[in-house]
């Protein structure tokens, strides 16, 4: 057990972002499921080449697009890379990308489940 | 009511334009720095742009900083918004031209009222433009009233740049917005209407006496 959150997105955070527009967070949801696993590749390709400021771009623009969609978790985790490559801490970074593809998969396997919609109907109708 | 959003993480660029387009704006957007300032070279730039700050390449500082070394009037709106919260941040984002700097995370309640007052300030520019226009249209018109006039020291025509003496109500009338209309001053109406009244009077007096005047 490791104390997260059952569920890895906070619908209710989204709707607050989108003003309550359930197409848009829709549409949103698909970009980020074709865009997200890409910028962990990119996260990882960053730090191969050794270039501390891409890393850091890429965490920053991944945790932007994850607290608009209420993945708080995995935005926090991208904050974390940020801020360590901003800083020139890199000894960290293979646990803080592996924490981001830990929490992208989960936010991943939320918004596969078609399911996901119901509990964002269930979310505008509370 | 033309917007730019310029961001380039795609979700965040759609949920701008989302947000705008249902605001009633025309939106158009760039996915980086490099892009954003080709649109701003263009003929037909934008009225306001949405910046983010941190980008690839030409990140939104330096796009601010280029736009406003542009120099084009009517200048443009700008407005960051980023993550980048610290004082200093903001500070440096205002200094390089930035008219207005928002923090993510915002409501888009915030964005909208924002906007809306960066539309405000740009008609109140624009106002402010076409008055000070108004004026120096004045100004010159006024000027052309200045300088050393010829005038005839008898019958008071004044001679204009092309050297044709003119009646003095002619040429005003010709290099000002200034119309006549004719009266009689007190002192000529002493010194020339009123003999001309006593004159008039004796010879209707004479004609009924029969007197040969």
């Amino acid at each position: 057990m490791d104390g997260a959150p059952e569920c890895p997105v906070d619908l209710a955070v989204a709707m607050r972002w989108l003003g309550g527009d359930r197409a848009l967070l829709c549409e949103l949801v698909g970009i980020f499921v074709d865009d997200g696993p890409k910028r962990v590749q990119a996260i990882r390709s960053a730090l191969t080449a050794d270039d501390v400021r891409q890393v850091e771009h890429v965490a920053h623009s991944l945790k932007g697009s994850s607290a608009i969609l209420g993945a708080t978790r995995l935005s926090t985790a991208a904050l974390a890379l940020e801020d360590a490559a901003h800083d020139g801490h890199t000894e960290n970074t293979p646990e803080l990308v592996a924490a981001i593809a830990r929490e992208l998969d989960r936010v991943m396997e939320f918004f596969a489940d078609p399911g996901w919609t119901d509990r964002l109907d269930r979310e505008v109708a509370s | 009511m033309r917007v730019l959003i310029v961001d380039d993480e795609p979700i965040v660029r759609r949920l701008h334009e989302a947000s705008l387009t249902g605001w009633g704006y025309q939106v158009a957007s760039a996915a980086g720095g490099e892009q954003a300032w080709e649109i701003f070279q263009s003929d037909d730039p934008p009225e306001l742009a949405i910046l983010d700050w941190t980008m690839p390449g030409m990140d939104g500082l330096e796009l601010c900083t280029r736009i406003r070394a542009l120099g084009r009037e009517p200048k443009p709106y700008l407005i960051f918004v980023t993550a980048k919260a610290r004082t200093q941040d903001i500070v440096t984002g205002l200094r390089a031209g930035a008219d207005d700097y928002i923090v993510k995370p915002f409501e888009r309640e915030e964005l909208h009222a924002r906007v809306q007052v960066g539309f405000r300030m740009l008609a109140l520019q624009a106002a402010l433009a076409d008055r000070v226009r108004e004026l120096e249209e004045a100004l010159a018109r006024v000027k052309q009233l200045q300088g050393l006039l010829p005038i005839c020291s008898y019958c008071k025509k004044v001679r204009d740049d092309r050297n044709y003496w003119q009646q003095v109500e002619t040429y005003i009338e010709g290099h000002s917005d200034a119309q006549f209309t004719h009266g009689i001053c007190p002192d000529c109406r002493e010194k020339y209407v009123a003999p001309e009244l006593e004159r008039l009077r004796r010879i209707r007096e004479a004609g009924q006496s029969g007197t040969q005047l």
